[in-house]
């Protein structure tokens, strides 16, 4: 039997069900972070299962909760980094130098961090009128929806596709100020 | 073209080769720029998810019209729209996974770490905590049937369930053939049973309850409980314990693997060749019994116990009679929904108490949790109503025991094995039994409001030590 430690008794190993409640809770955070480095949602879905099943393989590596996050990061990363290799070969990506940095910036979002923007961007959007609310949803509930809207409305795509582009700046301002109001 | 518009394209999927290598050489160089790109894309996750989430509630489905132009493939939200739209619905449905397992207390159907998409479940027995991908943690006792239709929607065809919703997960909603309770962040429970009407209890928070058919819409709140019955919801008295919630799934998978369950037969099958035992009702052996409950798990994956849930329910009991028992012990496990509300829960009552016949026994759960023991006509003065250490608030199976010995005048309560107080008798009369009502007694409404699972009848008094192996025994919990 190795010799106990004298001091500091060891934390409780993680279980199984901590890795999924820990992936649970990450997820949103881990693809937000995939997304800062890979051109499309689709590729941030398979990089995320290929992520799931390395960080499964290497749980028992894990100390405790805390790390799982920054641990997870780094597998994520380099699954990313790997997809983008296979792109550079068909399709323009960011170059390295600014994958590095974008990773960089990414790296402060935290699950909390994550939570109290999605708070804000839930209120704000609520400030919306529902037609507004449709538009920005819009790219997110399937495609032709926009062109749906827009021959439903008598507009052209092209000019609804300008207005939903000023209603995201809106939106990204008022989610802005009200973070920063709630750092205050 | 301005750097926000580049962001858009490329976040749209719209970008071109070489508007991508002019957004990454403008990246390259501004700070703020990066910090822009990481911001949309929050929100662009954000709204996708909000998305979703409209989408999976019906009122908010667009009517399907043909769409006349065509334009560009909207690439970007194209993996989020995926899930949403014709195959995409398909394949959120059967291959996104919706829940996971984290503590198969018993279940045999479903283990740690199943990953949990579309398909129909099925549990014989025991208990099951999820937690779905949107947070929310559900316990499911069996026997249930039920589907996850998607992460924020839970069909159950029968079963019992509670949820515990984050505020990420608000709108969760859980649909029963009665109706539906649609959360909005909050605790609270469901009850499905297999035959009649679905009852909603609301823990905490806010709760909609829509009774299948009906437009209206009611608020439940914390303390509010509702039966769904006919499209029509009515309010009822909460039973609050009646639901195994996610602080006692450990306790009681625990107690499984520590191999409680064994232990407990083994103590049963020994009680049953004691040679004073009167009766020992497990509910195992199928024996019918005259009444009116319904049979529902006990404290085993897969046992049974009698469930006494609306006013009149009892269960009728004719043993012990046509003498008389100068020692008596009384032992049941019990799980009672609530502890106040109704002055006196009743356990066992005789019949004969009626026609005031001395020494009949009446043995019962006061408003204030405490075990009442009374021999007739031991009820005047109050020295026979025993003050116990109270029942515990929250939903546990219970070891409830009272000893009588009429010689030493005195009835002795114990609590989950534990001596509680002793009250002495004016009277050694000994006790009587005979024609019973467990659950209620029918001159007055004394309903219990919960399970028994078991019940012994010993015509000896027990000592401390064999209350407290005999509770060690059948404690489902570690």
């Amino acid at each position: 039997m190795p010799p106990s430690e004298p001091s500091a008794t060891p934390p409780p190993a993680l279980t199984q069900g901590d890795f999924v409640r820990l992936l649970m809770r990450n997820e949103p955070a881990l693809r937000a972070y995939s997304r800062s480095l890979l051109p499309d949602w689709h590729l941030v879905d398979e990089v995320i299962q290929e992520a799931s099943v390395t960080l499964w393989e290497k749980f028992d590596q894990l100390r405790d909760e805390a790390g799982f996050l920054p641990w997870a990061k780094v597998v994520v990363r380099f699954k990313c980094l790997s997809v983008i290799d296979r792109l550079r070969r068909d399709r323009h990506v960011f170059s390295d130098g600014v994958l590095e940095l974008l990773a960089e910036e990414a790296e402060v979002f935290d699950a909390e961090e994550r939570e109290r923007s999605m708070q804000a961007l839930r209120s704000c959007l609520e400030g919306f009128s529902p037609p507004h609310q449709e538009l920005l949803l819009a790219l997110y509930s399937g495609e032709g929806r926009v062109t749906m809207l827009a021959e439903q409305a008598g507009k052209s795509a092209n000019a609804l596709y300008k207005l939903l582009g000023r209603l995201r700046e809106k939106l990204a301002a008022c989610i802005e100020t009200r973070l920063q109001k709630e750092a205050l | 073209m301005n750097p926000n518009e580049l962001i858009q394209r490329y976040l749209h999927g719209e970008a071109t080769d070489a508007e991508v290598a002019e957004l990454d050489r403008l990246l390259a160089s501004d700070r703020a720029l990066r910090r822009k790109l990481i911001v949309e894309i929050g929100i662009d996750a954000g709204l996708c998810e909000i998305a979703r989430e409209r989408a999976s509630q019906p009122s908010v489905v667009a009517p399907r019209r043909s769409i006349w132009l065509s334009w560009r493939p909207l690439t970007a939200a194209a993996a989020c729209a995926a899930l949403l739209v014709g195959g995409g619905l398909w394949w959120q449905t059967t291959q996104r996974v919706l829940a996971t397992v984290v503590n198969d207390a018993g279940v045999e159907e479903l283990s740690n770490g199943a990953m949990l998409k579309g398909e129909t479940h099925s549990l014989k027995g025991g208990s099951v905590e999820l937690i779905t991908s949107r947070g929310a943690r559900i316990v499911i006792e069996a026997p249930a049937v039920f589907r996850f239709e998607s992460a924020q929607r839970l069909r159950m065809m029968s079963g019992r369930l509670s949820a515990e919703v984050p505020p990420a997960a608000k709108g969760f909603t859980v649909v029963t053939p009665s109706g539906d309770a649609v959360d909005l962040g909050t605790r609270f429970g469901v009850d499905v049973p297999v035959s009649g009407a679905a009852e909603i209890h609301v823990f905490q928070g806010e709760v909609i309850a829509k009774a299948l058919g009906n437009t209206n819409k009611q608020s439940l709140r914390g303390g509010n409980a509702v039966t769904m019955d006919g499209g029509v919801s009515m309010a009822r008295e909460l039973r609050s314990s009646a639901f195994i919630q996610a602080d006692e799934m450990n306790g009681l998978s625990a107690g499984l693997a520590a191999g409680q369950r064994a232990r407990s037969e083994v103590a049963l099958a020994a009680m049953r060749n004691d040679p004073a035992l009167i009766a020992l009702l497990d509910f195992e052996s199928g024996e019918a019994h005259a009444g009116v409950f319904r049979t529902v798990q006990g404290r085993w994956p897969g046992s049974h116990a009698a469930e006494f849930v609306k006013v009149g329910d009892h269960l009728k009991l004719d043993v012990g009679g046509g003498r008389a028992w100068p020692q008596l012990t009384l032992a049941a496990w019990v799980r009672l929904d609530r502890v106040g509300g109704e002055r006196l829960q009743s356990l066992l009552h005789t019949d004969g108490w009626k026609r005031n016949e001395p020494g009949m026994i009446h043995w019962q759960v006061s408003k204030l949790g405490t075990m009442w023991l009374m021999i007739f006509p031991g009820l005047k003065g109050n020295v026979t109503e025993a003050a116990t250490p109270a029942l515990p608030d929250q939903g546990r199976w219970t070891h409830l025991v009272s000893v009588f010995d009429a010689e030493k005048r005195s009835v002795r309560h114990y609590l989950n094995g534990v001596f509680g107080i002793e009250v002495p008798q004016p009277e050694a009369q000994p006790a009587l039994l005979g024609p019973a009502q467990i659950g209620n007694w029918d001159q007055y409404d004394r309903k219990l409001s919960g399970r028994i699972d078991e019940m012994l009848l010993l015509g000896r008094a027990m000592s401390d030590a064999d209350v407290r192996a005999l509770f060690e025994a059948g404690n489902p919990y570690r």
